[in-house]
């Protein structure tokens, strides 16, 4: 028997059916958005970077960090065309340069993605219990109210409960118009009468030493984790090829923005000269309070709400890493098995469990929960996926080096000078980071929390290379398939069109 | 009171009992049986995972034939054709009605597709076409809203029966195995943990390799599918 032959190539029934079901650019946007979770950034990260790092060069340092990651993307973009693998730092940097570091990336993206979402109940304790205080009259630790926290996220992380989109926008967008109604609140009654400028010039990032320009990127960097998750909905998107880079750069545009302004605001409301010690004794609050009592009631509620979304995204975003790791064999294979509601539960019990020891830890050592869990998980989850993105530019460069057909057809931009521009920057941001991290952590010099959380990542490579080297001489079927994500399971690195003869 | 219908009436009902204890024989109708609740009819999966289990069960119908009409090769879902060039789907037509339209609506696209499409597209109807066909041969039926097992023990023979190919002790028979695997595929794995605790099975992948390459090939790409439900935001 003959198999058929080509056809007249017109979109029939299936596909036609099929387009109707994907989302639209606002969709993916909104994606991207609710996972960067806005408020927690705005009146969380960048209060909390003034106080811990004593650093005035926040603003500039946001526009700095959005223009090297607008670089990242077309390298990025070109290379998720020809890829498709849901863990994609993993999947491009094992396909790009190698299965040995493409395991140690997917140890490393695993420790980044469980820090920033562990690091976020840090937050969610104090504002919660800030909330309760006020306006219940209830009085409970911090970590209790992390506790309720990390329940409601367990079990709604087993039951597979997004929040869905339309309520994700809603809150989404009013988190937004808060923001921008205290920027504008700040703006316009600065400390001193008129607003300063400097925090918005490049000599801002070496006010105190070039060196910390590093530390400065990486708290921004942390303000765009989450923009590199669009390519997950690629093959849910009504033209991809168009879309997914769209809101990708539509939403960098938006943070960069946002964030910029928030933390110039901040700034020019306390004054330069002041605003570290008002973000250290103030904390969120410093941004709430901007625009008087009525819209900081609401910035307040809305920033445990945003915290509530971001922790809940976060858990299954880190789920979502593990089940497509153990799908692979990157991580046992037990991991990967779902249950009812289709998610994988060992791998969602896994991340509650390390969220639940994190907290009990903090609680037990009595540690500030805002500066030494928010803040310095946030910020080495945040130096992690720095870390990610400068081997992935590197990979897009090998990938494309290598490979010929439909690969040379990319552009030379996308291909070779924007990873390559990326990857230099990054590596100089990493660099001068990891040698400024007591900076950044607000520690003294040789503090062992200096050097022991950049050096987790050393850690978790090192794994990452021993693993894949037990898988090459132990189990080299898994091996061979390392890297290729659902081409694991079916043997095709894609359908081979009109191969069917 | 006698509790059993007299004679022949009494004989009838028990061949009728015994004959749907063995099933329909067609696989999606065995996968629907054991992705339903034996006694609620609700769902084991979200929706979309759902779908794509029986829709790999449709199109597995179509392959485990004497005669396919059509294949899965290298990802894609191909329409048979014999020595003359003509489409085996003219002559080869199943007489069953929701096999035959999935086959009309492959040989009908102006190109072959990928089997990860006409999963997730026969996958937006398979459950209720599937539903239908049970429903018109007496094995569910529906109360209020739902359609629900007549009788909890034919959904546990469907598990029975996946089950069998899995037993370290037997041989897989190629239909038992081609229903494990589906359904460890479209994620219904946990099903045999609760139908049989602690009992010793073999890894999936040995259950299907007996399978024929084309069938193989199809029950990857149902995992593969599936799994993309589970890491989709969507349910």
């Amino acid at each position: 028997m003959r198999s058929s032959p080509a056809a007249p190539a017109r979109q029939g029934t299936v596909r036609q059916a099929l387009a109707r079901d994907r989302v639209g650019m606002p969709s993916v946007w909104f994606f991207l958005m609710s996972g960067i979770a806005p408020l927690t950034v705005a009146a969380g990260v960048i209060t909390s970077a003034y106080a811990t790092t004593g650093l005035t060069g926040i603003p500039f340092a946001f526009l700095a960090v959005a223009c090297t990651l607008a670089l990242f993307v077309p390298g990025y973009m070109a290379m998720s065309r020809h890829i498709t693998n849901a863990g994609a730092f993993y999947g491009f940097i094992a396909r790009g340069l190698g299965k040995p570091l493409g395991v140690a990336a997917a140890l490393m993206a695993l420790l980044s993605y469980s820090l920033l979402q562990v690091g976020l109940w840090g937050a969610f304790g104090p504002a919660a219990q800030a909330e309760a205080q006020a306006h219940l009259h209830i009085s409970a630790p911090w970590w209790a109210w992390a506790l309720a926290g990390w329940a409601l996220v367990t079990a709604l992380g087993l039951l597979r409960v997004d929040i869905t989109g339309r309520v994700l926008g809603v809150l989404t967008t009013a988190e937004l118009a808060v923001i921008i109604i205290e920027v504008i609140a700040g703006l316009a009654h600065p400390a001193g009468g008129h607003p300063s400028w400097a925090p918005l010039s490049p000599r801002s990032l070496g006010a105190a030493g070039w060196g910390t320009a590093g530390v400065l990127a990486v708290v921004a960097g942390l303000g765009y984790v989450g923009f590199e998750q669009a390519p997950v909905l690629a093959e849910e998107t009504v033209r991809p090829r168009r879309t997914i880079p769209a809101a990708t750069y539509l939403a960098l545009a938006v943070i960069a923005v946002v964030y910029t302004a928030s933390a110039w605001a901040l700034s020019a409301h306390a004054g330069q000269a002041h605003v570290v010690a008002a973000a250290a004794s103030q904390g969120p609050a410093l941004m709430f309070g901007m625009a008087g009592t009525t819209v900081a009631g609401i910035a307040q509620l809305l920033f445990l709400t945003s915290l509530f979304a971001a922790a809940l995204a976060f858990h299954n975003a880190v789920w979502r890493y593990v089940f497509s790791l153990s799908r692979e064999r990157v991580l046992p294979a037990f991991l990967s098995r779902t249950g009812a509601s289709s998610v994988p539960t060992f791998a969602s019990l896994a991340q509650s469990l390390t969220g639940l020891a994190v907290i009990l830890i903090y609680a037990a050592g009595g540690w500030p929960p805002m500066s030494d869990l928010f803040f310095w998980g946030g910020t080495t989850g945040g130096l992690g996926i720095l870390i990610l993105l400068a081997l992935t530019s590197v990979a897009v460069i090998r990938f494309f080096a290598a490979g010929d057909g439909a690969r040379a057809r990319e552009s030379g931009w996308a291909r070779l000078i924007a990873p390559a521009l990326t990857a230099v920057i990054l590596t100089a941001i990493v660099v001068l980071a990891v040698g400024h991290y007591a900076t950044l952590l607000g520690v003294a010099p040789g503090s062992p929390a200096a050097w022991l959380l950049p050096a987790a990542y050393a850690g978790a490579a090192i794994a990452g290379l021993a693993w894949a080297a037990f898988l090459r001489s132990r189990r080299p079927g898994i091996y061979a398939s390392l890297g290729l994500g659902a081409a694991a399971v079916t043997g095709q690195r894609a359908p081979v069109p009109g191969d069917y003869s | 009171m006698s509790h059993y219908p007299p004679g022949d009436a009494y004989r009838s009902a028990v061949r009728l009992e015994a004959s749907r204890l063995a099933g329909t024989g067609r696989i999606a109708d065995d996968l629907w049986l054991i992705a339903h609740h034996e006694a609620t009819g609700r769902l084991h999966l979200p929706r979309r995972a759902t779908g794509v289990g029986m829709a790999g069960g449709l199109l597995a119908e179509l392959l485990a034939v004497e005669v396919p009409a059509v294949t899965v090769h290298h990802g894609y879902v191909l329409p048979l054709r014999d020595r003359s060039g003509t489409l085996t789907a003219m002559s080869a037509r199943p007489d069953e009605p929701v096999a035959a339209h999935v086959l009309d609506a492959i040989v009908s696209e102006p190109t072959p597709l990928p089997a990860r499409d006409w999963l997730l597209y026969l996958g937006k109807t398979a459950a209720a076409s599937v539903a239908g066909r049970l429903e018109r041969s007496g094995y569910v039926a529906r109360r209020r809203w739902r359609l629900v097992p007549v009788n909890p023990d034919w959904s546990h023979c469907a598990l029975l029966r996946a089950h069998r190919a899995l037993e370290q002790a037997r041989t897989p028979a190629p239909y038992s195995a081609l229903l494990a695997g589906l359904v460890l595929a479209c994620g219904l794995e946990f099903r045999f943990w609760s139908g049989f605790p602690g009992a010793p099975v073999r890894p999936a992948g040995e259950a299907t390799a007996t399978l024929p390459g084309p069938l193989r090939e199809l029950v990857a790409q149902v995992q593969a599918t599936a799994d993309s439900t589970v890491l989709s935001t969507r349910k």
